[in-house]
């Protein structure tokens, strides 16, 4: 009787045991060879492993979940293109909504690595539209907003930026001083633009040379502009003061005309040199104070693992 | 009867427990891996992968299916590694892999297609002296007309990709057959265009541009730079002359003026020179695009 109890027993236990070893392993073995090896760092074999799955089992249900995770093998690598191509199939697979806004915000962020800012919108404008995932549209909010400032688009981005408070007052949260950091910065850059005329620039340098280029904080390359266009000016009015019309015909085409061009144009470059310095002063300003809010977003993954497929 | 009935139970329940071990779980996962991992399934995945265009895990793919037992002389295999190689821009393990899907081929049509493929890969190699033994050694096989005149085609574009026109005239002259006699005819054409093409001598050009500032431009038919030199570098020549004739060498003018008309006298030189044998690589380029496209046409993997 008891060895009868005892056998009982260890039978209901081990059954139990592997009752719950066949539910954990649900999911194909293909895809969880390549799960193994995303969390092993073996970002390679991973990518192999879930083509190796798209080959067999191309009608499975978790297709979109082999293609997501070769998107983010790729992306491991630092292969964006690879990772943009595998996210996007992921997306035009069938999945859940939800999921389908985890694989699109991946692929802006591979999108924006390479700097294809229009088609990153197109994907943020979805994700930020998103009502049931307020975690994603707040951190998508804050990508299209930097995305703004780097096409120097202003009035957009504080708008975005703007955006990010509203809903979290509307949610029951206080204002964030990031946030109203950033868009104070904005508001700042509109009313008082850092901006360099490239127009006056040129109109300087065409009456006093090198002045263009002093305007736009080049102080060497205008005194250098300067003392050129003096010394041959100097020479061309002597020689004219001397009659002396064919040599001043000819220093005038073959010296004067071109240094003068020159100050004119570098003058024009100067500002436009001037102007980007500023933008991407702006812009790391702007980055550091985004880092800090993202920062509320450390403990969320925006990320898809096998539990979630097998909890579905 | 008691104590048999009693032992019946225990071996049943015993059988149960070992049924339900977790150890057996575990075989039938790794068994339905293992399915994938066959020789026949490795070559699906493989061509798989070919057809996405990812040639080295293709490679990698087709490299282990080579390494079972059954499948040492599998052509297709070869066949597929060279042409992975092939895209990758690496002609010399392409040609290798394409040497060994020949030897295993057994039909001749198909040893025909893998020699011609392996001579391609040979040709991208651009190692002039083994392009040449090799098409050589495979003109001499006992080869179909198909091949030899491939093989033909090969050796005349090589000699025409190298600007060697006559020895490019000499390999298609004799080979007036029917097959691929457009081919051939235009290929000829191509070799006595570029032997007969009008150069012009650099040497020539920078020689006449030393008696005659801007003659060397004109010599390659670049009218308005070469009158503009002429004046550019006459006028300021003259004006050096005026400041030494007026105050002797100590003339500042006539040190300038001379400077700049003596640094632009070298670089007309210098420029006629590399006037002359731009106009020659322009007029080559005609050809060599048609030659690269009849190149292109070659390749049909």
């Amino acid at each position: 009787m008891t060895f009868k109890c005892i056998l009982i027993i260890a039978f209901l236990f081990s059954f139990l045991s592997h009752y719950k070893q066949l539910t954990a392993e649900e999911s194909h073995p293909l895809i969880v060879q390549a799960e193994k090896f995303y969390l092993s760092e073996n970002y390679e074999a991973c990518i192999t492993e879930s083509l190796r799955f798209l080959c067999f089992e191309p009608n499975h249900p978790h297709v979109f979940y082999a293609r997501f995770k070769a998107g983010m093998a790729s992306k491991k690598l630092g292969k964006m293109r690879e990772a943009e191509k595998y996210f996007m199939e992921a997306i035009l697979s069938p999945a859940n909504r939800d999921l389908k806004m985890i694989i699109r915000h991946q692929l802006s962020l591979s999108l924006i690595s390479q700097f294809k800012f229009n088609l990153a919108k197109l994907e943020l404008f979805k994700l930020t539209n998103n009502k049931t995932q307020n975690e994603l549209a707040s951190a998508s909010r804050l990508l299209l907003g930097l995305i703004y400032v780097y096409e120097n688009n202003i009035p957009s981005a504080i708008e975005t930026f703007s955006e990010t408070n509203v809903d979290k007052l509307n949610s029951g949260g206080i204002e964030s001083d990031n946030i109203s950091q950033i868009i104070a910065l904005l508001n700042r850059q509109i009313k008082n633009p850092q901006e360099k005329s490239l127009k006056l620039a040129q109109w300087l340098s065409t009456f006093a040379p090198g002045s263009g280029q002093i305007y736009s904080g080049e102080f060497l390359n205008g005194l250098n502009a300067l003392a050129l266009n003096t010394t041959n000016t100097y020479f061309l009015w002597a020689t004219l003061r001397e009659k002396k019309v064919r040599d001043a015909t000819l220093i005038f085409s073959m010296l004067w005309y071109r240094y003068y061009q020159g100050n004119r144009f570098h003058a024009k470059e100067a500002a436009m040199n001037a102007n980007l310095t500023a933008q991407k002063q702006l812009f790391s300003e702007i980055f550091k104070e985004v880092q800090q809010e993202s920062l509320q977003f450390s403990n969320i993954s925006f990320s898809i693992r096998l539990e979630d497929l097998k909890a579905e | 009867m008691k104590n048999k009935i009693n032992f019946f139970n225990r071996a049943i329940f015993i059988c149960l427990l070992c049924l339900s071990s977790p150890g057996l779980a575990q075989n039938d996962a790794s068994e339905s891996l293992s399915h994938y991992f066959s020789s026949q399934n490795l070559v699906r995945f493989a061509d798989f992968l070919w057809k996405r265009s990812d040639y080295e895990r293709a490679i990698s793919e087709y490299q282990r299916h080579l390494f079972s037992a059954e499948s040492y002389n599998d052509y297709y295999v070869y066949y597929q590694l060279g042409r992975c190689h092939f895209r990758l821009n690496q002609p010399q393990k392409s040609a290798r892999y394409f040497k060994l899907a020949s030897q295993y081929a057994n039909r001749i049509t198909l040893k025909d297609t893998l020699s011609a493929a392996y001579s391609v890969a040979i040709f991208f190699t651009r190692n002039n002296a083994r392009i040449a033994n090799v098409l050589d050694s495979l003109a001499t096989e006992k080869n179909t007309p198909y091949l030899k005149n491939y093989l033909i085609s090969l050796q005349a574009l090589n000699h025409l990709q190298n600007k060697e026109w006559k020895k490019a005239a000499s390999v298609v002259e004799p080979h007036n057959n029917d097959i691929d006699n457009k081919l051939f005819f235009s290929l000829r054409k191509l070799a006595e265009q570029g032997a007969n093409l009008s150069r012009k001598s650099p040497a020539w050009g920078s020689f006449m541009s030393v008696l005659i500032p801007g003659s060397g431009r004109i010599y390659t038919n670049h009218l308005a730079e070469g009158l503009y030199s002429f004046f550019l570098i006459s006028g300021s020549g003259w004006l050096a002359y005026e400041g030494f004739r007026d105050s002797g060498s100590s003339s500042f003018k006539g040190w300038m003026f001379g400077a700049i008309s003596g640094f632009l006298h070298a670089g007309n030189i210098y420029g006629s020179f590399v006037s002359a044998k731009t106009f020659n690589q322009t007029l080559e380029k005609k050809i060599l695009d048609d030659v690269q496209m009849h190149i292109n046409y070659r390749i049909s993997f």
